[in-house]
């Protein structure tokens, strides 16, 4: 028997409106009938298809005006408007019209609206908030050392501002004859025109047409769309384990939004010409969590640019031994074969942060996005859990704010003590997502908030929760940069919190963090949550080292040449160094922090560099670069070159931090000898990073990555699981295996 | 007719659970967020006062078709009174979209709303409360007044279009092979 195409039990069924007995008949039909099968798959498309778009319509909350009367029985005939109160003849008809005779009971008119703190917190904002829109810049009041603005803001400025929403890709001409990368910065990324990737990292943005540009120093915003254009056609619903009820359209946002910055890989450095490599340390992990929620909930491969090696190795803690002296963080090198190529050797720097026994009170304010955009399962009511686990860890000793941000802003919890759980969680149970977003307003509501209840050595936080979109509105990203810059300098530190799928704006978001003295992580589920606040939440609150940057010398007489892997967007010039007022990363309380070269030894095939040119009034580097070549004459050279007590030496490793409140640094050398070890030799945690530095490499479709595969990393994850107590690394072999098969797809 | 009130915490739960839901709702009626917020404060007010256990197994369906009556009330009323197209637009409230949201909800009638904004009122009404709210055949057929097969039916139609729409567009994946991007 055909299944009709026109039998209501077709969408019945898919919408599970049939009871056993009919599902069980029409199943039966349908396993006899292909055709209709056929059919029915597309009808599930186009249900799906509803069910995920739909609810993406904003849904309004009432004013807290109106939930107030409800909830004290009164009507409160509502405001007409948070800024303006002149009463227009035709609203009066309305609001009767609308509420009936009830506000007639209520009095003629009702204009004496009781306005409860948050309410008058509101309209003070938005009226600044106009102000603002006027004078195009957010002010900081009352906050010193408001350092003149530098030329680059009065560019960076308009641009930004209109095309935020899109992309930010931003690159400059290439300038001819540049033979390698200069260090690309993210930091400066404000001021676009710095930003100059060599001119071989351009080749892959095709999107570039090649003479649209004149003016070789103007930079060009391109929007990555790898767009599904208007069809949103979405993958099976699928269940986004910790948001069941909700987890229905929590599969299948568009992708087109998201955009990252591009990563150009670093490439192998000839040692005798740079002999200095120059970073700053990131703890940020988002990237890996990107990478997860891509590959497990979305079904497919990452952007190259969303993959972070270094986040991704970050994501995990090593069992590095904790400090013992003055220094806060252990200093842990070792080094062994590098697995995707076994002629070099790989050598690892691990930091650890030392534990403190008691964590500082805290004053923390929430910055939370309820912007129509949050209103998904896997964003606001995300967001909301995951605030909660961080709530369940303070005490009466730390204080907590909630401001939140949409088309107004306000605070809906002034400063609470920590021990106030029940206000603490009702706040948040009230937030709904509604209205578009307008960050400028909210964060400065935010840092002022979090000022006035300054705690004296102790942790003083605005947390920022958003899905990226971060529309500054009123001001320009380099007003906000430099915002959050001036608040850092008074011990206001930022972490930033992404969650959901479109939109997100990671590189925003991540320079954000990066200048806030703070952290970047992004929350797909509500297990990283817990990661970050409740088993990491030291390291998430608490700093220990500021301004942390470590520059390696490599030494000519046993290296040829070397890779930094990851780290691209945290290059520092050498003279960074020793500048102490170059900023760069934090680590925290208990915060591991992981940096991997590829090294090059003497003696073996060098790797395939961009030939420069030997100099011609120089003659130290061209001498040098034939050491790597011959055997003969290089001995004597390389003694001219480097002491003997130290030729033995592989590299130094040199680093520089600040304590928290200080600002000079200190600086700490360690040197490391080569032991000669295999791959087999290597430590666990050795093995384990560089398993997934080599999932990053396979990822991003690194020329670097050699013979390796998913399988051998497989491989070499497995052997280097280890304890693994909260099973972290046994999800990353789960990654592996997804990443393999969509891969052979 | 007035009962005892009921519990805060009741009444509090079910609007942090459908305040948004129902203005949202409201709004298709009212076409106006203010109207819809004050139709549905109306609704709650209303609930403040019902007999609990004569709502609290089908709360949903209870909300949404008292919500709708009202809505229905004050657009008869409305209609006496015809505001203008420039009155109503100044009746919107300060959280109205930037630029940005504007955008946003562009994208969105490009997919799908275009599709649903063709749709007979009878099956746009069923389509919304099923993929929008979330509501069952039985609820939607209480809060409309029609038949539950009826409700089965308009939205088979529906989704038939919508299947029709993609197919046409070639927006449809094959049973076997996944479109796959990138």
């Amino acid at each position: 028997m055909k299944t009709n195409h026109d039998d209501p039990r077709l969408t019945a069924y898919l919408l599970g409106e049939l009871d056993a007995d009919e599902r069980a008949e029409l199943e039966a039909e349908l396993a006899k009938d292909p055709e209709a099968r056929q059919y029915l798959d597309e009808l599930r498309q186009a249900t799906e298809l509803l069910a995920t778009e739909l609810p993406k319509e904003e849904a309004p909350p009432l004013l807290p005006s109106q939930r107030e009367s409800i909830l004290t029985g009164r009507l409160t005939p509502y405001r007409r408007n948070r800024v303006l109160t002149i009463l227009v003849p035709a609203l009066a008809a309305s609001v009767v019209l609308a509420v009936g005779l009830i506000v007639l009971l209520d009095g003629e008119r009702g204009r004496q609206i009781t306005m409860d703190p948050a309410v008058r917190e509101d309209t003070e904002i938005s009226k600044q908030e106009s102000a603002n829109a006027e004078g195009g810049k957010i002010e900081i009041s009352d906050f010193r050392d408001n350092s003149a603005a530098p030329a680059e803001e009065a560019v960076g400025g308009r641009q930004a501002e209109a095309k935020e929403l899109r992309a930010d890709k931003r690159m400059s001409e290439p300038q001819p004859a540049v033979a390698e990368p200069p260090p690309v910065v993210t930091r400066r990324m404000t001021a676009p025109q710095e930003a100059k990737p060599a001119a071989d990292s351009i080749a892959p943005m095709t999107a570039m047409a090649p003479d649209e540009e004149s003016a070789p120093q103007r930079s060009r915003e391109i929007a990555i769309t790898s767009s599904t254009g208007g069809q949103v056609l979405v993958t099976p619903a699928q269940k986004a384990e910790e948001m069941p009820a909700e987890s229905f359209r929590a599969a299948s946002e568009e992708w087109n939004r998201e955009s990252y910055q591009q990563i150009v890989e670093n490439s192998f450095k000839q040692v005798t010409e740079h002999p200095l490599s120059t970073f700053s340390i990131d703890v940020d992990t988002a990237s890996y969590a990107i990478v997860r929620r891509t590959l497990m909930q979305q079904h497919r491969l990452p952007p190259a640019d969303a993959v972070r090696i270094e986040e991704m190795i970050n994501y995990f803690t090593y069992d590095y031994p904790r400090p013992t002296g003055d220094v806060p963080f252990s200093v842990n090198l070792e080094v062994a074969q590098a697995p995707w190529a076994m002629q070099n050797r790989l050598v690892r720097i691990g930091l650890q942060g030392k534990v403190l026994e008691e964590r500082p009170d805290s004053n923390l304010v929430f910055l939370l996005d309820v912007s129509g955009s949050m209103g998904s399962a896997n964003k606001l009511p995300l967001l909301k859990e995951s605030l909660k686990l961080l709530v369940g860890q303070l005490t009466h000793r730390d204080r907590v704010a909630i401001v939140v941000y949409a088309g107004a802003s306000g605070l809906v919890l002034p400063s609470t003590p920590g021990s106030d759980i029940n206000a603490i969680v009702e706040a948040l149970n009230r937030l709904n997502a509604g209205g578009s977003t307008n960050g400028g307003a909210g964060i400065q509501l935010a840092y002022r908030t979090a000022k006035e209840h300054f705690i004296e050595g102790g942790v003083n936080r605005v947390i920022l929760a958003t899905d990226g979109d971060f529309n500054v509105g009123v001001t320009n990203r380099g007003d906000l940069v430099r915002m959050v810059e001036e608040f850092a300098k008074g011990r206001i530190f930022l972490t930033v919190l992404g969650f959901g799928m479109s939109n997100l704006n990671d590189q925003t978001l991540e320079q954000l963090a990066d200048k806030g003295n703070g952290n970047y992580g992004y929350i797909d589920t509500l297990a990283e949550a817990r990661k970050m606040m409740v088993e990491q939440i030291g390291g998430t609150l608490v700093t220990i080292a500021k301004d942390v940057k470590i520059q390696v010398e490599f030494n000519p007489a046993q290296v040829q040449a070397y890779r930094l892997i990851g780290y691209e967007n945290r290059l520092l010039a050498k003279e960074e160094f020793n500048d102490d007022t170059k900023d760069a990363g934090e680590i925290g309380a208990g915060h591991s922090v992981t940096a991997l070269y590829e090294v090059v030894p003497m003696g073996v095939e060098a790797p395939r560099i961009a030939e420069v040119d030997d100099l011609r009034y120089q003659k130290a580097a061209g001498a040098a670069t034939a050491l790597a070549d011959t055997d003969g004459a290089p001995a004597d050279a390389v003694e001219e070159i480097v002491p003997t007590e130290v030729r033995h030496e592989l590299l130094n490793v040199k680093l520089r931090y600040k304590e928290p409140e200080g600002t000079t640094s200190t600086k700490v050398e360690f040197p490391l000898i080569d032991s000669e070890r295999s791959y087999s030799e290597a430590s666990a945690d050795f093995k384990f990073a560089a398993s997934v530095a080599t999932f990053g490499m396979l990822l991003r479709d690194s020329p670097q990555a050699g013979t390796a595969s998913f399988d051998l990393v497989l491989e070499l994850a497995q052997e280097s699981v280890g304890d693994d107590p909260h099973g972290y690394r046994r999800e990353f072999l789960d990654l592996v295996r997804q990443a393999r098969a969509l891969r052979q797809r | 007719m007035e009962t005892a009130p009921n519990s805060t915490e009741w009444v509090r739960g079910a609007m942090d659970r459908y305040e948004g839901k129902l203005v949202r709702y409201a709004m298709r009626f009212t076409r106006n967020l203010e109207a819809a917020r004050d139709v549905v404060q109306d609704t709650f007010l209303r609930l403040c006062r019902a007999e609990r256990h004569k709502v609290d197994d089908h709360l949903a369906a209870w909300l949404y078709t008292v919500c709708r009556n009202r809505c229905l009330e004050v657009h008869r009323k409305d209609k006496r009174l015809q505001l203008t197209e420039d009155e109503i637009l100044h009746q919107h409230p300060t959280n109205e979209p930037t630029p940005g949201a504007v955008l946003e909800r562009e994208e969105l009638t490009g997919a799908v709303w275009g599709f649903v904004g063709d749709l007979p009122d009878n099956q746009r009404e069923c389509i919304r409360l099923k993929f929008q709210d979330g509501l069952s055949y039985k609820e939607i057929s209480q809060i409309t007044g029609l038949s539950v097969g009826n409700v089965g039916y308009l939205l088979h139609v529906a989704v038939q279009k919508l299947r029709d729409e993609l197919k046409a567009e070639g927006g449809m994946k094959t049973l076997t092979g996944a479109k796959h991007e990138d």
